[in-house]
C-alpha cells in the first residue's frame, strides 16, 4: 500500500512539474532576420514608399522603457506570419503577393537585450533566435562603432556564430522589408545572395558573425558586405571598410575583386580589358582558378611584401569582333599581358587607396607581420599607425589563358 | 553464467571513457588562457607526462592483481594509515562525480533547455549513472564499448568539419617567446587527463598481460591526440585572444558550422546528444571509483556495496547545486585535479617502493 | 480478502469427484480378469464416451481378449486390418492347440505393428491409451500388450504465417510433434542431433522435444536447460513459448529472451549454430535458445542474396530498429524543445502546417499513437472478410479527415504511420512488440526533457540491454563484449555463404564447421 502511494507521487510529480521547456513549434517567432538603426530618425522602412508616411518621432508601440540614458538605437525584427505560409502552400502558390509574408516590428532603446526583450512584450509567439540569418547595420550605426552593438549577438547562446551581418547603403530597416520575388523572407533571400560567390568575386563571401570576431579579437581591419535594396531585390554592393570597430568608407565592386585577390580568398570571377590590338574591344577573362602568395620581408627597417597572384581562366568573350578560331600563340601573349596589368594596377591602386586615404589594413598585412616575422613585429607593435602608410608592396601578376579562341 | 574477465579491447575503451569528460568543454578555453595559440603544445606535452603517470599506477596495480587501489592502500600501508592515504581520493571521486554534472547541466542549460531547473537534470543522470554502476564493471564496459566508437566519430566529424573553416594563421607564431608559458601550461595540461587513474579500480578484472597495457596506453593516447586537436580547431576558428572569452568553446564551435552541403547544417544536434554520453560515461567511471573507495573505506560488506551507489544520490545531488556560480564550479574542479595529480605523484610511488620493499624482505626470509 | 468473504457466505456442500491421479493409479495393476480390467479402465477415464471397447475372441483357441482404445485418436483402418484382422481372422489359420496363447507370439508373430509394448501398471496404460495406443488386454493374463496406431488429425504442412520470405523453404511447423520433428530430421541427418523428450504437465502430460547437436552446443547450457524444465510443476501448457517464459534467466524482460519461430529452416541453422530448441506437442512454435539481439534481428532472405546487398538491407533494419522506437518522441523533441536543430526551410514549413492544430505536439504524438494501437490490434482479431474495410476506414478516415479537420498536424500522421512501419521490418515479432512497447516512455521522456530526455531514456536502456544475459551469454554480443570474428553476422552478412566459423560468443565446441564430426569424434575417443 505504501508503496502505492509513493509510486503514484512521483508519477504525479513527473507529470505535473515536468515539460517546462515545452514550447510548440508554431508558437515560436522566429526571428529570422535583424536590423539596427540609429534612433533619431525613426526609421521608417518601407512605409517611406508609400504615401502615409510615418510622421512621428516616436510611437508609443516601439518605445521601451529604459533605466537610464536616452533611446540611440532602432532594432528592427522580422518574424515570418506563418498563416500566410501555410494558405499559399495548399492552394499552390496563390498566396496574396501584396500582403506581407513577414512581420516587423521595430523598438527603440539603448540596450539590445532590453530591446529584444521588449519584443515578447508585442507579440503572442516566444521569440526565438536560433534561426537567425541576418543582421543588417545601417552606415550610421556602422560609423559609430560596433561594439556597442554587438555584444548581446554574440554572448546569446541560441544565435551561435554562423549570422551573417551586413552594412546597408540607407536605412537598416529598409532592407527587411524587401518583399522578395523568389522567396518568401527577404532575411533568408539576403543570406542565400553570397552563394553566388561561387560564380563572381565582387561579393564578399560568407560574412559569418564569426570571421568578423576574429578579427575584432585580433585588432585587425575588416571588411563587411555592403547591401543596397529596392522594394523587391537586395543587391550586395561592394564592401563596408572597418577600422578597429568603426566604419571608414565604401569599397566598391572592383576594389573588392582586388582585395579578394590580395587576401588569397578570390574564387571565380571576370576581368576584362579593353584591348587595343583587338580594335579596342572588351575582352574577358573567366577566371578559374586564382592563388595569391604573400612573401613578407624586411628591407631598410621596413615591412616589405611580394604579392603573387597567379591566375588561370579561360577567353569568355569579345565584344568587338567575332573571331574564330583564332589560334594567334602571340595574340594569346599580348591578351595576358594586358590582363596581368589590369590586375596589378587594380590591386596597387586599391593598395594605395587604403594606404593613404584611409589608413586602413584589410590585407592583413599586420597579422602577416606578425605571424612571419615575430621578431620584427614585437619592436614595431606599437608603431604600426605610422608604420602602415609607408611600407612596401609589390604586386606581381601572372595570367594564364586557358582556352582561347575557340567557340563552343 | 560466468563472467569473462574485461578485454584489452574495453580497457581501452573505459580509460578512454574515463577521460573524456566534461572538460571536453572547457579545455581549449583553459589552454588558450594560460598559453595563447599554443595551448595545444601544452595538452601534448600534459599528455606525454600523463603517460608516464599512469605507467607507474599500471605498475603498481600490477603488483596487487587482485585488487583495486583502496585495497591496495590498506594493505600496504595499514588500516589506519591506508585510509588516511585513501581518503583524499575518495572525496576527489565523489566531490568530481557532483561538480562535472553540476557543469555538465549548466552547459546544457545554456545551450538545449532552457528553464528546466537544475537539479532535474543533475538528478536524471545521476540515477541513470547510479543504475549502471550498480549492475556492475561489466555492464559498464560493455556501455562503454557501445558508446565510445559514437563519440569518437562524433568528434571526428565535427572536428573535420571545422578545421577547413579554421584558419592554420592563428596559430601562427608556433612557440614564439612563449616557451614559458608553454610550460607553465603543462601542468594544467596533465591536470585534463586525470582519468588515467581508474586503471587502478579496473585491473584486477581485466585479462594481466602486456596486450592491456598496450591498449591502456591507447586509451589514454586517444583522448590526448582529441584534446589537442580540439584545442587546435579551437584557436583555428575563434583565435587566441578569442578563445579566452567563449566559456564553452566546443559547443560553440558546433554552432558555427557552416557546412550547407549537407541536409544537417545543424551539426550541433548531434554533438549534443553524444556529448551527453560523453558525460555520462566519465561519470559513470569515477562514480565507480568512488563507490569502491566508500566501500572499503567504511569495510562495507561485499553483498551491500551495491547498494551504496544508490544510498548517496541525495548527497551528490545537493553537493552539485551548492554552488551557484558556474565559474567557481570550473575552479573548483581544477582544485580537485590538482589533489588527483599530487595523489598520483607522491602515493602512488610511496606505494610502489614500499611494496617492493616488502617483497624483498620477504624474498630474504 | 477472498477468504474472508468466503467465510461470510459460508461454504456449500458440493458433489465431490475424485481425480485419478497418477500417484495412485501407479499402484493399481492388471488383473487376470479382463472385465475387471477394463471397466476399471473406462471408470478410470471418466467413462467417456469415445472409449471404444471391443471384444474378441483369438483365433482357433477361443480365448477372450478386448481391445480399448480411443475412437479419435487412434488410425481405424490400422485397427482393422493390423490389429483385428490378424487377431481374429488369420488366427483361425492357426492350428488348434492347447487353450493358451503365449503373450510373446502374439507381439512377436501376430500383430503386424512397429510399435509394440508389453504394460501392466495402470499409469503406463492409461497415459498410453489417452495418447493414441490400443491396449489388448487377454483372459488369464494380468499383463497386456500396448500397440501404437496413432493418428493425430492436424494442419497439413503450409506456409509459415508470420514469418514469410522472399526465396528459401515454404515449410511451416504444424501442431503434430511427429510431423515437426519429421521436418527437422529430414534438414539435418546428422546422427548427433539428439532430441530428449519430456512429459510435461501433470494433466496435458504433452510431450516436450528439446533438441541439440551433441558435440556443437555448450553442455552446461543444455543441461541447465533440462534441469529446469524438470523442475516445472504445471498442468500443462499449450505452447513451447509458455515453457520458454517459466525456465528464462528474465522473466520480467520486456525484450525476447527467446526466438520463437514456425519455419524448420530457422531451426536447422540454429541448431548447426550450436543452439538448442524446444518444441511442444500441439503447438507450432519452436523455442530457441539462447538468444541475443543480433540473431533476433537476422531473417532467413539474408542469406539468400548477395552479401553487399543482405548487408545493406540489414544495417537499414537497425536503423528502423530506432526509428521504431524513437521516431515520434525525437519529433516530439525536436518539433517542441529544439527547432533550432532543423533547417530553417523545415522549420518555419513544419511550424505553418501546424497553425491551427489545438493541441500541443506532445498530446498529438500521444493520440496518434493510440489510434495506431488499436488499428493493430483490430487488425489482428479480424475476420478476413472485414479485413480490407478496416485498412481503408483506418488510413483515409483517421489519417486524411483527422489531418484536414484540423485535429492533428499531417506530420504526425506521418511520423507515426512510418513508426509502425519500420516496427513490422524487425523479423521477430516479439522484439517488434518490445519496440512498440518503448515507444510510450520515450515519448513521456521527451515531452518532459526534450533531445536530454531521450539521451537519458538510451542510456538506461542501452545499460539494461547490455546487462541482459541468456543462459550466460549477453543479449548484445557480439556488438559488445566487442568480438571482431562475430561481426560477419551481426550487422553485415559474411561474404562467405557458408561462414566457415561458429559464433564464438554462443561457446560451442567446435569452432569450424567442416571438421566439427572429426573434432566430435576425437572428444570421444
Amino acid at each position: 500500500m505504501k508503496k502505492l502511494v509513493l509510486l503514484l507521487m512521483i508519477l504525479s510529480l513527473l507529470v505535473t512539474t515536468a515539460c517546462w521547456d515545452m514550447i510548440d513549434i508554431e508558437k515560436r517567432a522566429y526571428v529570422l532576420g535583424v536590423a539596427i538603426d540609429l534612433y533619431p530618425p525613426n526609421p521608417k522602412g518601407r512605409e517611406s514608399d508609400k504615401s502615409e508616411a510615418r510622421q512621428e518621432e516616436e510611437i508609443p508601440l516601439e518605445k521601451t522603457g529604459l533605466h537610464n540614458g536616452r533611446p540611440e538605437y532602432a532594432l528592427t525584427v522580422q518574424i515570418p506570419i506563418l498563416q500566410k505560409a501555410q494558405s499559399s502552400s495548399f492552394s499552390g502558390g496563390g498566396g496574396d503577393p501584396e500582403s506581407d509574408a513577414t512581420w516587423q516590428i521595430t523598438q527603440i532603446g539603448n540596450s539590445f537585450i532590453s530591446m529584444n526583450l521588449e519584443m515578447a512584450t508585442r507579440t503572442n509567439l516566444i521569440p526565438y533566435y536560433e534561426h537567425l540569418q541576418a543582421i543588417i547595420l545601417s552606415e550610421d550605426v556602422a560609423r559609430a562603432g560596433l561594439k556597442n552593438v554587438i555584444d548581446f549577438f554574440v554572448r546569446d547562446p541560441e544565435m551561435g556564430r554562423r549570422v551573417n551581418i551586413y552594412v546597408s547603403h540607407g536605412e537598416a530597416k529598409k532592407v527587411l522589408d524587401v518583399n522578395p520575388r523568389t522567396e518568401d523572407y527577404s532575411s533568408i533571400y539576403l543570406s542565400q545572395i553570397h552563394r553566388n560567390t561561387r560564380k563572381t568575386s565582387r561579393m564578399v563571401e560568407k560574412a559569418g558573425l564569426n570571421k568578423m570576431l576574429n578579427n575584432i579579437d585580433l585588432g585587425l581591419d575588416f571588411i563587411l558586405p555592403a547591401i543596397q535594396s529596392t522594394k523587391d531585390e537586395i543587391k550586395s554592393n561592394g564592401a563596408a571598410i572597418f577600422k578597429k570597430d568603426k566604419m571608414v568608407g565604401w569599397l566598391d565592386e572592383l576594389e573588392l575583386e582586388a582585395v579578394k585577390f590580395i587576401l588569397n580568398r578570390y574564387n571565380k570571377g571576370l576581368i576584362t580589358v579593353t584591348s587595343s590590338a583587338m580594335d579596342n574591344a572588351i575582352i574577358a577573362l573567366d577566371i578559374g582558378k586564382s592563388k595569391t602568395k604573400i612573401k613578407t620581408s624586411i628591407e631598410n627597417d621596413l615591412p616589405r611584401f611580394d604579392i603573387d597572384i597567379e591566375v588561370s581562366g579561360s577567353y569568355a568573350e569579345n565584344t568587338r569582333v567575332y573571331t574564330q578560331g583564332d589560334q594567334d600563340i602571340d595574340l594569346h601573349k599580348t591578351l595576358e599581358k594586358d590582363f596581368e596589368k589590369e590586375i596589378v594596377s587594380l590591386c596597387e591602386n586599391t593598395i594605395k587607396k587604403m594606404q593613404e586615404e584611409y589608413g586602413v589594413d584589410i590585407f592583413e598585412f599586420k597579422q602577416l607581420l606578425r605571424t612571419r616575422e615575430p621578431a620584427y613585429w614585437k619592436e614595431v607593435k606599437n608603431k604600426w599607425e605610422d608604420l602602415y602608410p609607408k611600407i612596401i608592396v609589390k604586386v606581381k601578376a601572372r595570367v594564364k589563358i586557358d582556352l582561347i579562341g575557340l567557340t563552343s | 553464467m560466468k563472467d569473462d574477465s574485461l578485454r584489452p579491447v574495453q580497457i581501452m575503451t573505459l580509460t578512454a571513457s574515463a577521460i573524456f569528460g566534461v572538460d571536453i568543454l572547457l579545455v581549449p578555453q583553459r589552454m588558450a588562457r594560460i598559453a595563447g595559440q599554443d595551448g595545444w603544445i601544452s595538452l601534448g606535452l600534459g599528455g606525454l607526462l600523463s603517460l608516464a603517470s599512469a605507467s607507474l599506477i599500471y605498475y603498481l596495480v600490477s603488483l596487487y592483481p587482485e585488487d583495486d587501489m583502496p585495497n591496495i592502500c590498506i594493505k600496504v600501508l595499514g588500516r589506519l594509515l591506508g585510509r588516511i592515504i585513501m581518503l583524499p581520493t575518495l572525496l576527489y571521486t565523489f566531490i568530481y562525480v557532483a561538480l562535472s554534472f553540476r557543469i555538465f547541466a549548466q552547459a546544457l542549460l545554456t545551450f538545449l533547455l532552457d528553464r528546466t531547473p537544475i537539479y532535474a537534470i543533475v538528478l536524471l543522470m545521476l540515477l541513470v549513472t547510479a543504475y549502471a554502476v550498480y549492475k556492475g564493471i561489466y555492464t559498464m564496459a560493455s556501455v562503454c564499448d557501445l558508446l565510445f566508437p559514437l563519440a569518437l566519430i562524433t568528434l571526428i566529424v565535427l572536428v573535420a568539419t571545422t578545421i577547413s573553416q579554421g584558419r592554420l594563421d592563428y596559430l601562427r607564431p608556433i612557440l614564439f617567446d612563449n616557451s614559458d608559458k608553454v610550460l607553465k601550461g603543462v601542468l594544467p595540461g596533465l591536470q585534463e587527463y586525470t582519468g588515467y587513474s581508474i586503471i587502478a579500480y579496473i585491473y584486477s578484472h581485466s585479462q594481466k598481460g602486456a596486450r592491456t597495457y598496450k591498449w591502456y596506453m591507447v586509451g589514454i593516447l586517444i583522448p590526448i591526440i582529441f584534446y589537442m586537436l580540439i584545442t587546435l580547431v579551437c584557436i583555428m576558428n575563434f583565435t587566441a585572444p578569442g578563445l579566452e572569452g567563449v566559456l564553452y568553446p566546443t559547443l560553440t564551435l558546433s554552432k558555427s558550422i557552416e557546412y550547407t552541403p549537407l541536409f544537417m547544417e545543424r551539426l550541433e544536434a548531434f554533438v549534443a546528444v553524444i556529448w551527453i554520453s560523453i558525460v555520462f560515461a566519465s561519470g559513470m567511471a569515477y562514480y565507480y571509483a568512488a563507490s569502491r573507495n566508500i566501500a572499503v573505506f567504511f569495510g562495507v560488506k561485499s553483498q551491500y556495496e551495491r547498494y551504496i551507489v544508490f544510498a548517496f544520490i541525495p548527497l551528490l545531488l545537493i553537493l552539485a547545486i551548492l554552488e551557484p556560480n558556474v565559474l567557481k564550479s570550473i575552479k573548483q574542479i581544477t582544485y580537485l585535479k590538482t589533489i588527483q595529480i599530487l595523489v598520483a605523484g607522491f602515493v602512488v610511488p610511496l606505494l610502489i617502493v614500499i611494496t617492493l620493499i616488502k617483497r624483498r624482505s620477504s624474498i630474504k626470509k | 480478502m477472498i477468504s474472508l468473504l468466503k467465510k461470510l457466505v459460508g461454504k456449500k456442500k458440493k458433489p465431490i469427484i475424485r481425480e485419478a491421479s497418477t500417484d495412485q493409479l501407479k499402484n493399481i495393476k492388471l488383473t487376470a480378469n479382463i472385465d475387471d480390467n477394463i471397466s476399471r479402465l473406462k471408470i478410470t477415464m471418466s467413462s467417456s464416451y469415445d472409449i471404444v471397447t471391443r471384444e474378441l475372441e483369438i483365433g482357433a483357441h477361443g480365448i477372450r481378449a478386448s481391445l480399448i482404445y480411443i475412437d479419435n485418436l487412434v488410425n481405424s483402418i490400422v485397427v482393422q486390418d493390423n490389429i483385428l484382422r490378424p487377431l481374429t481372422i488369420y488366427s483361425l489359420n492357426e492350428p488348434k492347440g492347447p487353450g493358451r496363447i503365449d503373450i510373446n507370439k502374439l507381439k512377436d508373430s501376430m500383430i503386424s505393428i512397429g510399435e509394440i509394448k508389453e504394460a501392466e501398471s495402470f499409469d503406463d496404460i492409461v497415459l498410453a491409451i489417452l495418447s493414441g495406443n490400443v491396449f489388448l488386454c487377454i483372459q488369464g493374463y494380468d499383463k497386456g500388450l500396448l500397440i501404437g496406431a496413432k493418428y493425430y488429425h492436424g494442419r497439413t504442412i503450409g506456409e509459415p504465417n508470420t514469418e514469410s520470405s522472399i526465396r528459401g523453404p515454404q515449410e511451416s511447423f504444424v501442431e503434430i510433434l511427429k510431423v515437426n520433428i519429421g521436418l527437422i530430421r529430414r534438414r539435418l541427418r546428422d546422427p548427433n542431433l539428439a532430441i530428449d523428450a519430456f512429459k510435461i504437465g501433470k494433466r496435458a502430460k504433452s510431450d516436450l522435444a528439446i533438441a541439440y547437436i551433441r558435440g556443437l552446443a555448450d553442455p552446461e547450457i543444455v543441461e541447465q536447460i533440462k534441469q529446469r524444465v524438470l523442475k516445472l510443476d504445471l498442468d500443462g501448457q499449450i505452447s513451447a513459448i509458455q515453457i520458454g517464459q517459466m525456465i528464462l534467466d528474465n522473466p520480467n524482460s520486456i525484450f525476447p529472451m527467446s526466438q520463437i519461430t514456425e519455419r524448420p529452416d530457422k531451426v536447422v541453422s540454429a541448431l548447426m549454430d550450436g543452439r538448442v530448441m524446444l518444441l511442444l506437442e500441439g503447438a507450432p512454435d519452436a523455442l530457441l535458445l539462447p538468444v541475443t539481439l543480433p540473431i533476433l534481428m537476422q531473417s532467413a532472405d539474408d542469406y539468400f542474396e548477395s552479401w553487399i546487398i543482405s548487408s545493406f538491407i540489414r544495417i537499414s533494419r537497425y536503423m528502423c530498429l530506432f526509428i521504431s522506437t524513437l521516431f515520434p518522441a525525437s519529433y516530439i523533441a525536436i518539433a517542441t524543445f529544439n527547432p533550432g536543430m532543423l533547417p530553417t526551410n523545415l522549420a518555419l514549413s513544419m511550424a505553418a502546417n501546424r497553425t491551427g492544430v489545438p493541441f500541443t505536439a506532445a498530446i498529438e504524438a500521444l493520440i496518434m499513437e493510440f489510434t495506431i494501437e488499436i488499428l493493430q490490434e483490430a487488425g489482428v482479431r479480424l475476420p478476413k472478410v472485414i479485413g480490407q474495410t478496416v485498412s481503408i476506414v483506418g488510413g483515409l478516415v483517421i489519417g486524411q479527415s483527422a489531418v484536414q479537420a484540423g485535429l492533428v498536424g499531417p506530420i504526425m500522421v506521418i511520423v507515426v504511420a512510418l513508426t509502425a512501419l519500420a516496427s513490422f521490418t524487425i523479423p521477430d515479432y516479439s522484439l517488434g512488440l518490445a519496440t512498440r512497447f518503448l515507444r510510450l516512455p520515450f515519448i513521456i521522456l521527451a515531452i518532459s526533457f526534450g533531445g536530454f530526455g531521450i539521451a537519458i531514456g538510451m542510456l538506461t536502456l542501452i545499460t539494461y540491454l547490455s546487462s541482459l544475459k541468456s543462459f550466460g551469454i549477453r543479449y548484445l554480443a557480439p556488438i559488445t563484449p566487442f568480438n571482431l570474428k562475430d561481426w560477419t553476422d551481426t550487422l553485415i552478412r559474411g561474404s562467405n555463404p557458408g561462414q566457415n566459423k561458429r559464433p564464438e560468443f554462443l561457446k560451442t565446441q567446435a569452432r569450424g564447421k567442416s571438421k566439427a564430426l572429426k573434432e566430435a569424434k576425437a572428444d570421444e575417443g
